[in-house]
């Protein structure tokens, strides 16, 4: 249980419309039956890109458009909607890849790919993480360039969807400088593999490039020069993923406050306990500092400040959610700890976004250099 | 009243302050010794504010306010950040921040045009008369005796925690009119005069080793009915107004002109240079926590202010969450600072006031999670009336105050003399 504040009622009722289209196409109830994540159900994406969740950060020319003058905080408010129904599929890369195209992409780029991304006709996903959890341009996957093509070779781990993805992100990394680019699945040399997780309500693979060429058409921007995109991207998708994280934390705390109210020991409902009280209070608090934090990083989106807000943000979001997923479940009491109860879906949903492009000490780190403190020498 | 208006409203005053006020570098933290040499200068300047229309700013004219709006005071505030403006120390926040607007909510407009002028002119400061040795926590049970014989009433008892007593000219005193109901039901606020008779005012030294504190005793205090603020028998109603006025939900001033997130922590990031630990990964690690809780605390007080404009929940209660978060975030930054300073903080060269900030602060912000309502209270307050959760079962809620008293076995009357005190 959260407040809402007053939003533009275009959001409210982009909002709303995703919540309804989680609850239809794919219920909480389904993952309780599944042990490992399923796959997003057949035109699940389609419906989706119908309803706008892939078009809110690309320009109106190109055929996107959001529904108020900040387009992140829309993004986000699908994304709270999202993490609250533990929705399934790449939506945090589909929508940095569609804004990256429309940023930077090449005529080809526009034309093929990101329609096709904007619609849910297509899916992405990207391969940013190296095996030890390093989220950084050119950590996972490093390029040389042979003529006129590229070649990549790396592994990546956590890249969500890498199985039915059509197109992989990658911010590739060489001595000349960081290059994105948009690689097509099916490319020779790119190979994928199923792994199991913490989060079952989302699928993770791995994806080992080996020697896969190719031609300047799968670049975005210039070869080279793809850094400063690369911060944006991660900026961006560290947002969204604590507004999933943040959605997620509202579900679940709404869950155990009602358990609280109504659950009867010693004659009285464990609500009325300060034992219990306080430590929901607390967590209540932390859930509105989260609310609100939030809702700055997406507003800051475009202005100067916001690689510090997001940093702050995901700091903070990520020890509050793995925090709260704790208290819930020391007041659900044994409950909590069955697979039955869907606690245990939201605590891993959460706990996996507090590291998903960034743990909270990363993003603390990252702020001495956001703030122009410098590297620890 | 449109944002030109308000730009234009701007530009008035700054010239203003620009032609009439010293300007300071950086806020200067309030005075906490006030001697009356001190007090005598800044009376001096509440009146040149007064007199240039800057004083009272969105209080009603009828009582020497300006009447302009919330918006214009905050104008004012921020534009007045770099100069130098009147000090009452503690009783600033308590006079114009508390006590003032909680009477302009409930006090009848004789007694507004009695005092709030004064106020306005810089002649009259306010102390809290709130807290008791026996009532702290559970408020509504103080035990300060007001009797009434025809329209004359006697006051005795004895306040605590009442900040800057000594200098105040005023007191806003909660005390007990009706014994016979339970204790939400028989409690009433008067305005007192801190010079009246029977009013005994006693300094006490706080762990910092100031000495703000005071212990109030009265002693058959004699006020009429033109000092009673509100409601006889109805104060719990002031009470709440008060405490969430005094708890964040009220209008600020211009405390954070400077936004936590225009700089990393820069205090604490000078400590770390101070004592060469700059590049202390540990150290780095710790800075930066300061300052995610500093932006946050930032944007959560901005959020509870639109929940509250947005009328969601109480915005008495909704101030809860920026007290309670004020109360666990500033003693963990001041443990913090220590964690920095490491033994820079436990001994310094003697009358080194700089490096004593950061053993000062560690003292100082033990207060946060106690003064105005104590963590604990503000977490009763969220449970209960935010999240619903029905309240720890009580003993005195339904039961007369004088038989609660019978039964616990307490004294119901004060009476009891002070002692070492400075009389007035």
């Amino acid at each position: 249980m959260t407040y809402a504040l007053p939003c533009p009622p275009e959001r409210a009722l982009l909002a709303e419309a995703a919540s309804r289209f989680a609850r239809d196409h794919s219920p909480v109830e389904a993952l309780r039956t599944s042990d490992v994540g399923a796959p997003a159900p057949g035109g699940y994406h389609r419906a989706a890109g119908e309803l706008g969740w892939f078009a809110m950060l690309v320009p109106a020319e190109l055929g996107g458009g959001s529904v108020s003058e900040s387009p992140l905080a829309d993004v986000v408010a699908i994304a709270v909607e999202r993490g609250a129904n533990l929705q399934p599929g790449p939506f945090t890369a589909m929508n940095v890849v569609a804004e990256s195209l429309g940023l930077a992409g090449s005529a080809l780029q526009r034309e093929e790919v990101l329609p096709a991304l904007v619609e849910g006709r297509r899916t992405a996903t990207w391969a940013v993480t190296d095996g030890c959890g390093r989220w950084a341009p050119g950590a996972a996957v490093s390029y040389a360039v042979d003529g006129d093509a590229f070649v990549l070779d790396g592994f990546a781990v956590l890249v969500e969807e890498a199985a039915t993805a059509d197109w992989v992100l990658v911010q590739a990394g060489s001595p000349s400088g960081v290059t994105i680019f948009v690689v097509p699945t099916a490319t020779p040399g790119l190979e994928v593999a199923p792994r199991e997780g913490l989060d079952v309500t989302r699928r993770f693979g791995a994806v080992r490039f080996t020697g896969v060429r190719v031609g300047r058409s799968a670049v975005v921007g210039e070869p080279g020069r793809g850094g400063e995109l690369a911060v944006h991207q991660l900026c961006v998708a560290a947002v969204l993923t604590a507004a999933d994280a943040v959605g997620a934390m509202t579900r679940d705390f709404g869950t155990t406050l009602e358990y609280a109210r109504t659950r009867v020991a010693f004659g009285r409902p464990i609500g009325s306990f300060q034992a219990v009280k306080h430590l929901l209070a607390d967590t209540s608090l932390a859930l509105e500092a989260c609310q609100a934090i939030l809702a700055a990083a997406a507003d800051a989106y475009g202005t100067p400040g916001f690689t510090r807000y997001v940093a702050v943000a995901k700091a903070y979001i990520g020890d509050a959610a793995i925090t709260l997923g704790q208290n819930c479940l020391q007041v659900l009491g044994g409950i909590g700890y069955t697979w039955e109860h869907e606690h245990h879906l939201y605590m891993r949903r959460m706990t996996a976004d507090a590291f998903l492009f960034g743990d909270p000490g990363a993003q603390r780190a990252s702020l001495w250099p956001a703030y122009g403190l410098g590297e620890v020498a | 009243m449109s944002d030109a208006d308000l730009d234009a409203y701007r530009a008035r005053a700054r010239s203003w302050l620009e032609a009439n006020l010293e300007p300071v570098g950086s806020p200067r933290p309030r005075a906490t010794d006030v001697d009356p040499g001190f007090l005598a200068e800044e009376r001096r300047r509440q009146r040149e504010l007064c007199s240039a229309g800057y004083a009272g700013i969105a209080w009603p004219s009828t009582y020497g306010g300006q009447g302009l709006s919330s918006r214009h005071e905050r104008v004012f505030n921020e534009e007045a950040e770099g100069f130098r403006t009147p000090d009452f120390g503690v009783l600033g926040q308590t006079t114009f921040g508390i006590c003032v607007p909680t009477m302009l909510a409930h006090g009848s407009p004789e007694l507004l045009a009695r005092h709030v002028p004064h106020v306005v002119a810089g002649n009259s400061l306010w102390v809290q008369l709130f807290s008791e040795p026996d009532a702290g926590s559970d408020l509504a049970g103080v035990r300060t005796r007001a009797t009434r014989s025809g329209d004359r009433w006697t006051v005795s008892g004895s306040k605590i925690w009442s900040s800057g007593a000594y200098f105040a000219d005023h007191g806003l005193c909660l005390a007990r009119t009706s014994w016979d109901v339970p204790k939400h039901r028989g409690l009433t606020w008067f305005a007192v005069p801190m010079d009246a008779p029977g009013v005994t005012i006693r300094r006490l030294r706080q762990i910092t080793g100031a000495s703000e504190f005071c212990q109030v005793f009265l002693d058959g205090v004699e006020l009429t009915d033109a000092d009673v603020v509100g409601e006889v028998d109805a104060g719990w109603s002031v009470a709440r107004t008060m405490l969430a006025t005094e708890r964040g939900g009220g209008s600020r001033g211009a405390a954070d002109a400077a936004h936590p997130a225009d700089a990393l922590a820069p205090d604490l990031v000078a400590l770390a240079d101070g004592v060469g630990r700059r590049d202390d990964p540990q150290v780095r690690d710790l800075v930066a926590r300061a300052h995610v809780a500093d932006v946050v605390m930032a944007e959560l007080r901005s959020r509870v202010i639109a929940l509250s404009r947005a009328g969601v929940a109480d915005p008495g209660s909704l101030a809860a969450y920026v007290k309670l978060a004020h109360g666990t975030v500033t003693p963990e930054r001041a443990r913090i600072g220590l964690q920095i300073a490491g033994a820079a903080a436990l001994s310094w060269p003697e009358g080194s006031a700089a490096e004593a900030a950061t053993a000062h602060a560690f003292l100082a912000g033990r207060s946060q999670s106690i003064a105005g309502g104590t963590n604990e209270m503000m977490r009763n307050v969220i449970g209960e009336r935010l999240l619903g959760l029905p309240r720890e079962h009580s003993v005195d809620t339904d039961v007369p105050f004088a038989e609660v008293i019978r039964r616990t076995g307490a004294t119901p009357a004060p009476g009891q003399g002070p002692s070492g005190e400075c009389a007035r």
